[in-house]
């Protein structure tokens, strides 16, 4: 559990609590069994807390955690991306980003650091970031194409999970409520399109709770920055025309 | 008593029914009935804000402090505050609140004076400027009155107090009975609060180091008339008393600023789309939160500050959004004079960068924030010298555009310290309205937003008014808002309640919860957990949500190794959705194509 990053924290000022707690008995005292999301960031510490939820990350199903990461270190027990993926994976969730990296540069040409102390610095290699796991329901059914293009074009779109081991976690099956949490998970992580193929995939579950025409537009609107519809965006890209967005000038 | 009652609580202090008493006990009314006035108006109009941004309680004003305290009955605390005691920072309720919680049974939290180990003769003063009684307590004492001036030898409580002083030899910890008594002779104010709690074996303390730096008292009954005079001309060479010369000064003292970042939050947290025009004044960084709800946009700054217009107009062409210290630095000192920061008072590169870090996080990210800047350097932007509370200078004002949408941030202009001291509380409240009739007589859709000046921050739409908790105490880190690229239909269905809440728990949240969980507001439930016990409960008491708690806990297991090792003969998921992918598919279909 010594991890060398925690030297640039400083909780020796600070009146510290003495208690501990699992997040699985956090959950259940205050009522948060159906639990949705997890964040941890507790400087090394990630691995231990998260395997403190593992009761309720199954049985909520907790739809995503965003969680510290180490990219230095070895072992079973530490805190170092590998376990924490491995577990995570195990738990049926799927890697969807990693953001706020970490860099450090090695002494011999130190870089000038980020922000002021010893923290990490503007170039060197990659120690630490933040990962974030999502559940991935679209694993579960076969995609429904959407695209106007010819037959001949389409591709026989197998769901995700087939091929996989019998051991293999799954994405649980999700409520609707579920899958709308999730899909508003997916676009507040700037990933509109993640957010859309729940929409898309799941429509027939969805379609009792929300006009999800409406909340494509929304979705298709805001990624682009012009008042055009799902369907109108969609339309251009075809078998001739496969650079999404370009009819609308729409460029990185 | 653990922190974790006022967690469990939420803060301790918002459970209980809060009497904020303002009282004349030094009879002010009778010496000098212009000042007696302006006191009363000052120290009652900035509790009435304490009383709706931070603490929630009822203000009455009371001739004493027995009035005060025989009008307690319904309430659990009194704040009672002499006219002329001013609290001007919210961190005095998080330190009142963590000594409630560790002395739930006190009676009386005090400036408690001990002449006798200072002078060798009297005995114990309790000074009337400001104190805090539990009425539980008082009530078990038998309600005793506080206790006048008159000079009596009497038998009095022994009592024992601490061996430190905040200064000299009369300013104890604090004090606690002894067995026993001794006769001395009282002469000072609020004996018998003190010598009924020290015979009952209470022990009373004296307001901390922290809960003065919150506060100041002027002594109106000393030397009145040159106060007031003092007063009237801005002139502090006229009083002696350094809380009066302090408190003259701090008015003459406050140089128009240039405000580098914001006090408040820098998200609205309010759907500005299909808003035209942003009209707000010239301070910060705050406007830029339009440009998260539209790419092109118009802004209008105004100020009664030339510099502050200035100041937003020069950073605006000048600024590349990179190597901000560094560009401040190079600025001529007559404008690094006005600088004024939240975090850090001083101009250096800890604080300067301490302040980017907030508002890098409170908007997505550093280069998110340079996203948006380099959107408002294309943006079109007007700038007027004017004073909200000038009629003819507000007319001018919002006849600059004609665009018909539009969101007006009027921040706190009508509830500052120094409205207060140039204007009557009434005055303020008409000048108030008016304001908000012109405006909405003047747009078609208009999103005000804003501190009335009773202290509420309020959105007011369409004559829809939203209460918001604002964090505007300039110590104090703002909860983090939203901050995120997209939102648009998380916002959609959140404000039709169309989804559950989202419910979370945050491990590790020192200085707020994941900013980007705050799109799901008002349907977000959750912990936010700290070891650190501070931490947690200045979050605590600066949280808008009801439905969010914060837990000073460590969180872990004593079963990683058992866990691990089962977990070895399990295979992690090994699916690819790279079939699914855009990038897979036009591949596919290119390829077919050729």
């Amino acid at each position: 559990m010594n991890n060398p990053l925690s030297l640039t924290n400083d909780w020796k000022h600070s009146k510290l609590s003495t208690r501990y707690i699992t997040v699985d008995d956090l959950a259940k005292k205050y009522n948060l069994e159906d639990l949705d999301f997890i964040k941890i960031d507790t400087d090394s510490y990630e691995f231990n807390v998260l395997m403190s939820a593992k009761n309720v990350i199954n049985f909520s199903p907790v739809l995503g955690i965003y969680i510290e990461v180490n990219f230095i270190g070895n072992g079973n027990e530490t805190n170092t991306f590998h376990n924490i993926d491995k577990t995570l994976r195990t738990l049926g969730f799927e890697l969807f980003d990693i953001c706020d990296i970490n860099k450090y540069s090695a002494a011999t040409l130190p870089t000038p650091y980020n922000h002021v102390g010893f923290a990490n610095n503007i170039y060197g290699r990659i120690l630490q970031g933040n990962a974030l796991y999502l559940r991935d329901p679209c694993t579960l059914k076969d995609i429904v194409w959407s695209l106007p293009i010819k037959d001949k074009y389409k591709i026989d779109i197998q769901v995700a999970n087939k091929g996989c081991s019998a051991e293999s976690p799954k994405c649980p099956e999700l409520s609707p409520d579920k899958l709308l949490k999730l899909a508003c998970l997916f676009e507040i992580f700037d990933m509109p399109d993640q957010a859309a193929e729940i929409l898309v995939t799941y429509r027939s579950e969805l379609e009792n709770l929300i006009d999800v025409d409406e909340n494509l537009d929304i979705l298709t609107k805001e990624l682009t920055g012009k008042d055009i519809t799902y369907n109108e965006y969609i339309s251009t890209v075809t078998e001739e025309s496969l650079l999404p967005g370009q009819k609308f000038g729409i460029v990185k | 008593m653990s922190y974790t009652t006022i967690i469990q609580d939420k803060l301790l202090l918002a459970t209980k029914k809060i009497l904020y008493a303002v009282v004349d006990q030094a009879e002010v009314r009778h010496k000098h009935n212009q000042l007696f006035s302006k006191m009363f108006e000052l120290t009652y109009g900035m509790t009435v804000r304490l009383a709706s941004s931070c603490v929630d309680g009822d203000v009455k004003y009371f001739d004493n402090i027995d009035s005060a305290m025989d009008n307690s009955a319904n309430y659990d605390i009194v704040i009672i505050q002499s006219i002329g005691n001013f609290i001007n920072r919210n961190r005095f309720f998080s330190e009142l609140d963590n000594y409630i919680v560790n002395n739930p049974n006190f009676f009386l939290l005090a400036f408690t004076l001990d002449w006798q180990s200072e002078k060798g003769t009297g005995w114990i003063e309790c000074h009337n400027q400001m104190m805090v009684v539990n009425v539980k307590s008082w009530n078990q004492l038998n309600k005793p009155k506080f206790g006048g001036w008159e000079t009596v030898t009497e038998e009095l409580p022994n009592y024992t107090r601490s061996v430190e002083n905040f200064h000299d030899n009369y300013t104890p910890f604090w004090i606690q009975g002894a067995p026993g008594t001794s006769t001395h002779t009282r002469t000072a104010q609020g004996w018998n609060f003190i010598k009924t709690a020290l015979a009952a074996g209470y022990k009373i303390d004296n307001f901390t180091e922290e809960m003065r730096l919150c506060r100041l008292f002027v002594y109106p009954e000393h030397d009145s008339d040159n106060l007031y005079n003092a007063f009237i001309e801005k002139n502090n060479t006229l009083v002696t008393n350094s809380n009066q010369r302090k408190w003259i000064k701090s008015m003459l003292g406050t140089p128009p600023v240039i405000w580098i970042f914001n006090s408040e939050y820098y998200r609205f947290s309010i759907d500005m789309k299909n808003v035209e025009t942003y009209i707000g004044p010239a301070a910060g960084f705050k406007y830029l939160d339009f440009l998260n709800y539209n790419r092109t946009g118009n802004f209008i700054f105004y100020d009664y500050h030339e510099g502050s217009l200035d100041w937003i107009k020069k950073l605006k062409d000048t600024w590349d959004g990179e190597n901000f210290y560094q560009y401040l630095q190079a600025q001529p000192d007559e404008v690094k004079q006005h600088y004024k920061f939240i975090h850090g008072n001083k101009f250096n590169k800890e604080n300067i960068e301490k302040n980017l870090q907030i508002l890098f996080k409170e908007f997505g990210g550093e280069q998110e924030f340079k996203r948006l800047w380099r959107i408002f350097k294309l943006s079109n932007a007007t700038f007027i010298k004017i004073d909200l509370f000038n009629k003819e200078e507000l007319a001018h004002l919002i006849n600059l555009t004609n665009d018909n949408s539009i969101f007006f941030n009027f921040s706190n202009i009508f509830a500052t310290d120094f409205t207060l001291l140039n204007n009557t509380i009434k005055e303020v409240d008409d000048i108030y309205h008016n304001f908000l009739t012109e405006v909405k007589n003047k747009f078609t859709n208009v999103i005000l937003y804003g501190s009335s000046p009773d202290g509420k921050w309020q959105t007011l739409n369409d004559n829809k008014t939203v209460i918001n908790v604002h964090n505007d105490n300039p110590t104090d880190t703002p909860v983090n808002t939203a901050t995120t690229l997209f939102n648009s239909m998380t916002k959609n269905l959140v404000s039709k309640n169309l989804i559950k809440p989202l419910t979370f728990i945050d491990v590790g949240c020192s200085n707020g919860i994941f900013p980007k969980l705050r799109n799901f507001e008002h349907l977000l439930k959750g912990l936010g957990v700290d070891p650190i016990i501070e931490e947690c409960s200045r979050l605590h008491s600066i949280e808008n949500n009801p439905d969010i708690k914060y837990i000073p806990i460590f969180i872990g297991t004593d079963n990683v190794a058992v866990e691990v090792c089962h977990n070895e003969k399990i295979v992690p998921y090994e699916g690819t959705p790279w079939n699914r992918l855009s990038t897979s598919q036009f591949t596919y279909i290119r390829n077919n194509n050729e």
